[in-house]
């Protein structure tokens, strides 16, 4: 559709109770789900989604979860994102595993009509890409601190 | 309420659950409803709203709503390294190349193709990694009752005293009574109902039940004291001492008892049978036979001081020894030859007293005299109350004693 045509701009808050509906719904395959991390937040900034490991690559199997943050400029810009789970993808930064805009090319040329449902699409679409279907992958299983933006510790855990 | 469960291969089916029910239930029911086989709980991932949902939280605390969805799929659970990892992976990449390559050339086919391939590829991974059930909580051990150890020694206490005051049998009653209580009844009050039932288990269990009447609650508060005295050494001095008493009150008693019947019974002295029925009816004749019961040795000595108060009457007892003896061995009423037996038989007379005499009884236990005294002091006397004051009062040193 084209955004020139449109002189409609839904507001933020709307934008991000769509996107909560939609994930509450589970609309899709299932190899994408995400949910907002604290149900009280009312400015809705803080994300949580998980990624199935597309099949026939060294991903299948794992459940990568990851972190969003929505800024108060969402949906005009893009969220940040970031893996809690230890990954090796090509555009995931080893140490922080923070997505790269400039190497992913949806975060790098955002849209307003892109949703976060299109960005874990996408990453698993990564997956499945020659260069990173082979990649050696971290040990799975492991217990992994990171500090999210809030400065708090998060666990995660894959048993 | 319902919930979904969304699978990997596109397909999905309903559990029924609780928002109270871990996910450890929910995976066991899961596992129920699609198979062990199909999907082991061990082994299942649950993914709701973007979180893996752990095992020890709630469904509420998920914020698992009604007609929400789950995404289910079975873990490696390899612990191996990630060259292993890398190996098993590396050789089914190869051969799944072709399908993929035949799913790009026909695009419509390629959802069915890749899920075809996905089938086999997941199904030898779970098969071999069971994961191992849970180790079950070890039961708690029975804690031991040192309570119930100690109350039987205390029990076995309680019988050996019970036994020096009333008997085994008495004692079995006892204890028969406590274990058809099953705990409800004390000793004490088993004893006490015991005495107000005058030993009878039937009577005693009624009472257990109903309550002590009023008329049956006097015996056992004066039988305590009575009982108390076979079981001390000093109390058989004031048990002696008490029969010694008795004779000397038969001189006193015996010519207003016997005088006047004397009269007619030497007129007919031929009649030997019909002379003694009237020892039956007396109550110095039932005292005496009462006394003579409970210590036979003050026979003798009893017969000698009624020898030289009465002759008649000694010289008519000789000539009928045997109905004498009879008459002294019959049983008293009430069934006990001890000192409650005294006041068994002392109660049918209080029951069947005039007011009268009633009031007379009441007006000697005011000057200070314990009941079983007056009683049997004032039926000593024939009812005589001014006699048995005087009496009373005459031999008060021996009653204190």
């Amino acid at each position: 559709m084209g955004s020139e045509g449109s002189s409609v701009v839904v507001p933020r808050n709307f934008r991000l109770l769509e996107e909560l509906e939609r994930g509450e719904k589970g609309i899709g395959d299932g190899t994408v789900s995400y949910g907002m991390d604290d149900a009280d937040d009312i400015y809705m900034q803080s994300w949580t989604g998980t990624i199935i490991g597309p099949p026939s690559t060294v991903h299948e199997g794992r459940i990568y979860q990851l972190k969003l943050f929505c800024s108060r400029d969402y949906p005009d810009n893009p969220p940040s994102v970031r893996f809690q789970t230890r990954i090796n993808m090509t555009c995931v930064n080893q140490e922080t595993g923070v997505v790269e805009p400039h190497l992913f090319p949806m975060l790098a040329n955002w849209k307003r009509e892109r949703t976060m449902e299109d960005i874990l699409i996408q990453l698993k679409r990564e997956m499945m890409s020659p260069q990173n279907r082979k990649l050696t992958q971290p040990p799975e299983g492991n217990e992994e601190s990171r500090v999210d933006q809030k400065g708090l510790v998060v666990r995660c855990c894959i048993v | 309420m319902k919930v979904f469960v969304k699978t990997l291969k596109g397909t999905h089916f309903e559990i029924e659950v609780n928002p109270s029910d871990t996910l450890s239930e929910v995976k066991k029911n899961i596992e129920t409803v699609q198979g062990a086989d199909v999907y082991p709980a061990a082994q299942q991932m649950l993914i709701h709203q973007g979180k893996v949902l752990k095992d020890g939280t709630t469904l509420e605390e998920n914020k698992v709503a009604e007609s929400s969805f789950i995404v289910i799929m079975l873990s490696k659970t390899k612990s191996s390294s990630g060259e292993g990892s890398t190996t098993s992976t590396a050789p089914s990449a190869k051969p799944s190349a072709t399908p993929t390559s035949t799913s790009v050339s026909t695009a419509p086919q390629a959802p069915a193709s890749t899920g075809a391939s996905a089938t086999p590829v997941t199904a030898p991974t779970a098969a071999p990694a069971p994961a191992p059930a849970p180790a079950a909580p070890a039961p708690a051990p029975a804690p031991i009752f040192s309570g119930s150890s100690v109350r039987p020694e205390s029990d076995i206490y309680g019988q050996a005293a019970s036994n020096l005051v009333a008997g085994s049998n008495l004692e079995g009653t006892i204890q028969q009574i406590l274990d058809m209580g099953g705990g409800s009844w004390d000793r004490d009050t088993v004893v006490r109902t015991l005495r107000a039932a005058y030993n009878n288990p039937e009577r005693a269990v009624e009472y257990l039940y109903s309550g002590i009447p009023e008329q049956a609650e006097a015996p056992p508060v004066t039988g305590v004291p009575a009982s108390a005295q076979p079981s001390n050494p000093p109390a058989d001095t004031p048990q002696a001492a008490q029969p010694a008493s008795v004779p000397s009150s038969g001189p006193n008693a015996n010519p207003l008892d016997l005088f006047p019947q004397g009269l007619p019974n030497v007129g007919s002295g031929a009649a030997g049978a019909g002379s003694l029925d009237f020892l039956r009816n007396s109550q110095q004749f039932q005292a005496l036979r009462a006394m003579v019961q409970a210590n036979p040795q003050i026979l003798q000595p009893m017969l000698q001081e009624l020898g030289k108060q009465n002759p008649h009457l000694m010289r008519l007892i000789q000539e009928h020894q045997v109905d004498f003896l009879r008459l002294i061995n019959e049983p008293v009423e009430g069934g006990e030859g001890n000192i409650l037996g005294q006041l068994a038989g002392a109660m049918p007379q209080a029951v069947t007293v005039t007011p009268e005499e009633r009031q007379a009884i009441e007006r000697l236990e005011a000057m200070g005299f314990d009941r079983a005294t007056v009683l049997e002091v004032y039926f000593a006397c024939n009812k005589n109350e001014e006699l048995a004051a005087n009496y009373l009062l005459d031999h008060m040193h021996e009653f204190d004693e």
